[in-house]
């Protein structure tokens, strides 16, 4: 099951919450739930507000499937291809010298157990697999 | 997002969060803690009730952070629950900003 995403940061709380209704209903936890808001929160925040549309818009949209170990979602979009698996983390500066964005690829690293990025045809995938035996969430 | 703020002895101000820090949240409470970050000496935000946190709710703690500490003022966060917690440690904003388990704790904190 997908939902499309409006290139709007008003749609993100909405599409969260698409997101942790059907977590909800498959019986995830909430601890793994928190997960999945702040990850999908992250991934759509950084789209909207800085991944750059080719012709055509960003097409955005977001996927939910649950099986027996977790739940992964997935995000797809027609940016200009961004892997957040790969992007370096700045470290962290002093208070005065920090800049106000770099939070959200460390939090969706920290958050998801398995997070996978492809490019294909103009079309780029994120997928992020929350499966607490994995380990970083429980 | 609600935040409601009260003038505590000895110059501190508690501002009391609750609710999701959000996307949404963030952007509700944005200009009333430019006005406390410009007005005030020691703040303590209790998070207490805040149950979400993602990145733009940390830019709205980090920005008011950073414009006291610019004008010499102070500011803690106080009584996060364990996965907000989790949240501002794995940011990094904790080693920024001081986080205490207690309020009791920040205000000892300010206030010494």
């Amino acid at each position: 099951m997908h939902r499309p995403v409006a290139e709007d940061l008003g749609d993100i709380g909405p599409a969260v919450q698409w997101a942790d209704d059907r977590a909800a209903a498959a019986g995830i936890g909430e601890t793994v739930r928190f997960a999945i808001q702040i990850c999908l929160e992250e991934a759509l925040a950084n789209l909207i507000l800085h991944a750059q549309a080719r012709a055509g818009g960003k097409d955005i949209a977001v996927g939910f499937a649950a099986d027996s170990a977790g739940a992964t979602i997935t995000v797809w979009d027609c940016c200009l291809p961004f892997n957040v698996t790969t992007t370096p983390i700045p470290a962290m500066p002093s208070l005065e010298d920090m800049q106000e964005g770099g939070q959200g690829l460390r939090l969706l690293r920290h958050f998801s157990t398995e997070l996978s990025y492809r490019s294909l045809d103009g079309r780029n995938e994120l997928r992020m697999g929350f499966r607490p035996a994995a380990g970083m969430v429980t | 997002m609600e935040l409601t703020v009260e003038d505590m002895p000895g110059g501190i101000t508690r501002a009391v969060l609750a609710g999701r820090l959000d996307i949404a949240g963030a952007s509700s409470v944005d200009l009333k803690f430019s006005v406390l970050a410009g007005s005030k000496k020691a703040l303590v935000v209790d998070l207490a009730a805040v149950s979400f946190v993602a990145s733009m709710g940390l830019r709205t703690l980090l920005l008011c952070a950073r414009t006291m500490t610019a004008k010499g003022g102070r500011m803690a966060l106080a009584s996060p629950q364990p996965i907000v917690d989790q949240v501002l440690q794995t940011s990094g904003i904790g080693t920024l900003i001081g986080v205490y388990p207690t309020l009791d704790a920040a205000i000892a904190a300010l206030a010494g």
